[in-house]
């Protein structure tokens, strides 16, 4: 299934699930405002998961290489290497899916302990706190990162200290949720590391595996690049539903509810399959690619075929008159716009200001047209 | 907690773009405060001028702005408040303002001179209620006073109208502004002098002095007000004086303690907020197509561009870039003169110049933006925007400020910022501390007029040798772009608010450095109690 089907599929099933509850309670009642009021529920919890899926839309794309360009590159880089390597890169992918599992998806509770601290903590480092591992500080984190990160947070720690708790109790140790509480970010620094601690096993997978540093690398941008979209994919739907309803208190049973269903871990999965199905269908592309550029007979002194530095697949995204990619160089004859160009820019500019102009040659139009 | 925030929208150019800028930093406040689910409740207060310059207040619907500001229309915000919010306020009287003030935690007033020309003060009572000793206060200074008060006096003098003037007052008056021009910046000794003048001729029965108080009455009822005002806050502790630059903090606390006799308590200095910046990063794709536009127009020639920025007034050195242009078209320069300027009419006696220039040598060219010919920029910032980055990625243009007074430089940071442009600039004040501060290049200073000439020439040629890029501090500019982002001094002003709130740690007197440092090291804090 697709990730946004999934993704559609689980949240419609949440608010289906939530109305008809409602709907069984509003049957046992008569009173008006007790009617009314769980009206007003259906209302917030259709608004907050109507946010939810418009963030999912809205991710639409972020995992297609053509538009996602980093993911393009990091793709393109990991097959190249894994290629040149003569090693099967579906194979070393799912050595990352085996990791997750093993490390962190098998753990039930504990997964979601450990996925929380790991959230908790990424929003904890924007907001100026040192990694606890090496102790490294974010600078330069921009205003607008740094307020996403207190709205997620804001509804991350009582969902993460509730998880703790529960954690914590099944395993027989007595503790209040208030106890953790007060010390959310010390005690989730353990499952933050514990995260962290996968991309360690993967490494060491890998080194089995091959010698070649630049493999090691491609896979562990790979990772990173992986982890980055699933991170935020659900911080970016808690977000969404915050703007929708700044009611951290309604959104928590809500993304309680779906870790319930196991909806965290099988979003990895599907963000996972998603990313795999392009590299499957790259493969063969750049495996001819690699081909068609080795030398027939390699000179010892003959350059390296190197890739192209434009990417044939982002490349082929952007149309050749796309502004951005060919912008105006001005004073160089030969990047001067053509005429049709110059025509739409007449047009599409007909109410900028222009200049009054003194000159001997009135080169320009002195047309006074405030806009 | 309950803030106040009273805008003075009376003035123009500086004043009034912090006083829109400011509203922006609010907004963001306010927005900050749900973020961190602080309880905080915002009264905004604008004063303006009507009929005959009376002056009216109005309580604006703040919670309307903040609904447009979560919307994000930033431009539906800038025009409201350069109507003056009359369509979102209702009017109120003084007594409701300070019925008001009194509740409140903490009280924004942007501009000091809040206190001048206000026909709604009775009594100085008035202006003790609102600086009274309940909250805390912070009091925006945007103005270097003493330079204005002196260049007030020059402009008296030249405007003929004193006919009584004698020469040794005339003297006394022209060589104090003239070692002030030499120097870049007042020192006691300076301070002293003016207000010597401004004493003599405030009191002595000499008939220069009596002409001049009756045809300057005004100006000397204002300067009066202002130094009750200053006296008034030497004597507050629950002050903050927010100053933009060092120079005019520095020029400001020892003018007030060289006629006051007392130092003010609490000095902060903090970039204005710039509401373009904010305009710059909501409508990028707009401004990026009027980008298009005016490289569209610029790009045919591989013309060198001078660009002049400011009113069209001596002291802001309008007689020097037209003999610069004048001097380097005679030489066989085909330059263009870019002008943005409000009062640049096809009367005065500067465009009658400029047609005289271009027709005389039949080289050069000039291109004028200004209200006074229906084609403003400033009214339409966007555009303005749009207008500098394009100027910028034709790197053959040089921004020169050619101004003998400027107390913080505005159209200078905004030629650094939207258009990174090569700027040649008069080594005074303001622009003397933009160029310690590392945003201005120290290699295009200039002081005399022959210099100017120099310079320019000697930046001509670097550019034809493809060197502009040298004379341009990114690094610094980027991070000035945040100093006066308005979202981001919000934090600032969050932090001076919770400080001075909960910690009441502002200290007294401390150098700009020290006090930053205090912020910083106390903003980990605040994150983390938020």
């Amino acid at each position: 299934m697709a990730l946004a089907d999934y993704v559609n599929q689980s949240l419609d099933g949440v608010l289906k699930e939530y109305v008809k509850e409602i709907n069984n309670l509003k049957k046992s009642t008569t009173n008006d405002l007790v009617r009314e009021s769980l009206d007003g529920n259906i209302k917030t919890y259709s608004e907050i998961i109507g946010g939810m899926k418009d963030a999912s839309h809205q991710f639409e794309g972020q995992l297609d290489p053509k538009v996602n360009k980093d993911l393009g590159y990091i793709l393109e880089n990991f097959i190249s290497k894994a290629l040149n390597d003569n090693d099967n890169p579906s194979q070393l992918y799912g050595r990352i899916l085996d990791a997750y599992n093993q490390e962190i998806f098998s753990k039930g509770d504990e997964a979601l302990v450990m996925l929380l601290s790991k959230i908790y903590w990424e929003n904890l480092k924007i907001l100026g706190n040192p990694d606890p591992i090496n102790g490294q500080k974010y600078y330069n984190v921009s205003r607008e990162a740094k307020e996403n990160a207190a709205k997620i947070n804001n509804i991350i720690e009582e969902l993460l200290g509730e998880a703790l708790y529960r954690h914590w109790s099944s395993i027989g140790k007595k503790v209040t949720k208030g106890e953790i509480m007060v010390n959310l970010a010390k005690h989730a620094s353990s499952f933050y590391k514990a995260w962290e601690g996968v991309k360690g096993k993967i490494e060491s997978d890998i080194t089995y595996l091959t010698p070649k540093d630049e493999v090691e690398d491609a896979v562990n941008r790979l990772v990173i690049e992986l982890e980055k979209n699933y991170l935020s994919f659900i911080q970016g739907s808690i977000v969404a539903a915050y703007n929708k309803r700044s009611a951290p208190e309604h959104i928590i049973p809500v993304l309680r509810y779906l870790n319930g269903k196991d909806f965290f871990k099988n979003l990895f999965g599907e963000i996972y399959n998603e990313i795999g199905s392009y590299i499957n269908q790259l493969q063969p592309q750049i495996a001819q690619y690699l081909q068609s550029n080795q030398p027939a007979v390699q000179q010892p002194n003959a350059q390296l075929p190197q890739l192209p530095q434009q990417n044939p697949l982002v490349g082929q995204q952007l149309s050749p008159q796309s502004p951005q990619q060919n912008p105006l160089q001005p004073g160089q004859p030969g990047n001067q716009p053509n005429a049709q160009q110059q025509n739409q820019f007449q047009q599409q500019f007909h109410l900028v200001i222009p200049p009054y102009v003194i000159g001997p040659q009135n080169l320009l139009q002195q047309t006074q047209q405030a806009p | 907690m309950k803030i106040s925030v009273l805008l003075d929208h009376r003035w123009e150019s500086g004043v009034e773009t912090f006083s829109v800028s400011s509203l922006l930093s609010f907004l963001r406040l306010e927005e900050l405060s749900k973020l961190f689910l602080r309880d905080v409740e915002i009264d905004y207060y604008v004063m303006s001028f009507v009929d005959n310059d009376k002056v009216e207040y109005r309580k604006v619907d703040f919670k309307k702005l903040y609904e447009l500001y979560k919307n994000k229309e930033i431009k539906e915000i800038i025009k409201l408040a350069k109507e003056k919010y009359v369509s979102i306020s209702q009017r109120v009287t003084l007594d409701d303002i300070l019925g008001d003030l009194s509740n409140s935690d903490f009280k924004f007033i942007t501009n000091i001179g809040f206190g001048i020309y206000n026909d709604s003060f009775k009594e100085k009572e008035d202006l003790d209620k609102i600086l009274s000793n309940n909250g805390k206060y912070m009091v925006m200074f945007h103005t270097n006073y003493t330079i204005n008060f002196l260049y007030n006096l020059v402009e008296f003098i030249n405007s003929g109208k004193l006919e009584k003037i004698s020469e040794r007052t005339k003297n006394k008056i022209y060589s104090l502004h003239n070692k002030i021009l030499k120097k870049g910046y007042t020192d006691d000794l300076d301070q002293r002098e003016l207000m010597d003048i401004i004493v003599y001729l405030s009191n002595f029965n000499t008939e220069e002095a009596m002409e001049f108080r009756n045809k300057y009455w005004w100006w000397l009822d204002e300067v009066k007000k202002y130094l009750y005002t200053f006296n008034k806050l030497t004597e507050l502790e629950n002050v903050i004086n927010l100053f933009p630059t060092d120079t005019v903090s520095d020029s400001n606390s020892r003018f007030i303690k060289n006629v006051s006799g007392s130092n003010i308590k609490k000095r902060v200095v903090l970039h204005e907020p710039m509401y373009m910046i904010t305009l710059d990063k909501y409508y990028r794709g707009e401004i990026e197509e009027y980008k298009k536009y005016y490289l569209d127009q610029y790009y045919k020639d591989k013309k060198i561009n001078l660009l002049y920025v400011g009113r069209r007034s001596k002291e802001k050195g309008i007689n020097d870039i037209i003999n610069l242009f004048e001097d380097l078209v005679k030489e066989g320069q085909d330059v263009r003169l870019i002008i943005v300027s409000p009062d640049f009419g096809k009367d005065t006696e500067e465009y009658k110049r400029l047609e005289e220039i271009v027709n005389k040598y039949r080289r050069g060219e000039v291109h004028l933006y200004s209200k006074a010919l229906g084609n403003s920029l400033h009214e339409y910032p966007l555009y303005y925007i749009g207008l500098l980055k394009a100027l910028g990625e034709l790197k053959s243009t040089v921004f020169i400020n050619p101004t003998y007074l400027e107390s913080y430089g505005l159209s200078t940071l905004e030629a650094l910022i939207f258009g990174k442009l090569l700027s040649i600039y008069r080594d005074v004040d303001g622009l003397k501390e933009l160029k310690e501060k590392g945003y201005l290049n120290n290699q295009t200073a200039f002081k005399t007029y022959e210099d100017l000439v120099n310079l320019t020439k000697k930046i001509i040629k670097e550019i034809k040798n493809g060197k502009y890029d040298g004379y341009i501090n990114k690094e610094e500019i980027e991070k000035l772009e945040k100093e006066v982002d308005p979202e981001e001094l919000a934090e600032k002003y969050a932090e001076i608010i919770y400080l001075a709130k909960e910690y009441e740690k502002i200290i007294h007197n401390e150098s700009k450095l020290e006090y930053n440092n205090n912020l910083e090291a106390q903003s980990e804090e605040i994150e983390a109690v938020a």
